[in-house]
């Protein structure tokens, strides 16, 4: 009689043991998700585990749905837009925000993220983003912010970290240098008037020369042909512009 | 004795690191001589050799054989001319 009740004891503890193993477990395989997208989103208050593992399994998937409807609409204006290497950069940290913000501007895309997600600051961006899926929507969003820092253009210190590079040599600087002058010089002659250096053809000469100025310049000094590249349309706004050149 | 093995190996690391800068700083040069005759438009996968005729005057031979003058006219203006 003893040895029954101690076995049945064991069955207990047993069962109660694995019963407490698989919630530990079944938290466990939900508290990551709920980590990164309390990181990604920055501020999420903590409720319960069982809570939060509904809100987060249960929403996402008709936010991202709707989302998926929404993208075609929203972001095709946005598409032309977009340069096929600003789009495989990685976007910054506003990126799930922007997003966020994109698909709860949707009334379709609110239905089913309030519907379980307590807190309305969308949380739940960072778990919205799905590869592949959200990825031409996110920076699309995220590349609006992005244009006025690239029109930004330091023409003085930029040249003045071409002249103080060591990337590349004298002789190649001096050849830089020289092919520079003959493109003002074109530029100089198109803006007084002459045809034959069409528009077009001094682009293309301008893209050949930044081309050659960042191949140069990748190997040695990678941050100075980042910003060379990333200047090239404030560089041809100044350029092409008569009244910008002539205050150049 | 001993002294004079350390004065001995100074100099015998002096003459090393001299001799490693001064092939780095002939690699670079010879790089930008081979980047200065790509920029013309010219063929030169990697310059093997370059003499000096004068100031800002070179003559330089690639790994495919060609040979270049290059130099920096009165304008300022780098010329590579195939020899």
């Amino acid at each position: 009689m003893p040895e029954t009740m101690s076995l049945r004891n064991g069955y207990l503890a047993v069962s109660g043991t694995f019963m407490l193993l698989g919630g530990c477990v079944n938290e466990h395989a939900v508290a990551p998700e709920t980590t990164s997208a309390a990181t990604a989103a920055s501020a999420t208050p903590t409720s319960p585990p069982s809570n939060n593992a509904g809100a987060l399994e249960g929403p996402p998937r008709p936010a991202v749905a709707a989302a998926n409807d929404d993208t075609g609409s929203s972001t095709s204006p946005l598409n032309p837009g977009l340069s096929p290497p600003a789009a495989g950069s990685s976007p910054p940290a506003a990126l799930p925000k922007s997003s966020a913000a994109a698909v709860s501007s949707k009334p379709g895309a609110q239905k089913p993220a309030a519907k379980n997600v307590p807190p309305p600051s969308a949380p739940t961006s960072a778990r919205e983003i799905e590869p592949g899926v959200k990825s031409s929507a996110a920076t699309a969003t995220a590349q609006v912010p992005a244009a006025p820092t690239a029109a930004a253009l330091d023409l003085a210190s930029l040249e003045q970290r071409l002249r103080d590079t060591h990337a590349i040599g004298i002789f190649t600087k001096l050849s830089l240098k020289n092919q520079v002058d003959d493109l003002l010089a074109h530029f100089k002659s198109f803006h007084q008037g002459q045809v034959p250096p069409t528009l077009a053809q001094l682009r293309s000469k301008f893209e050949l020369l930044l081309i050659q100025v960042v191949t140069v310049l990748q190997d040695g000094d990678a941050s100075l042909a980042t910003a060379v590249s990333n200047s090239r349309e404030a560089l041809w706004s100044v350029l092409s512009d008569p009244q910008k050149f002539a205050h150049m | 004795m001993r002294q004079t093995l350390r004065i001995l190996a100074l100099l015998s690391m002096g003459t090393l690191a001299s001799v490693v800068v001064l092939a780095s700083d002939d690699a670079a040069f010879s790089k930008d001589l081979a980047v200065t005759i790509a920029l013309q438009g010219q063929p030169c996968d990697k310059v093997v050799s370059a003499k000096r005729n004068s100031d800002s005057d070179y003559t330089a031979t690639c790994h495919d054989g060609n040979r270049y003058h290059v130099y920096v006219d009165p304008n300022g203006r780098v010329v590579v001319k195939k020899l």
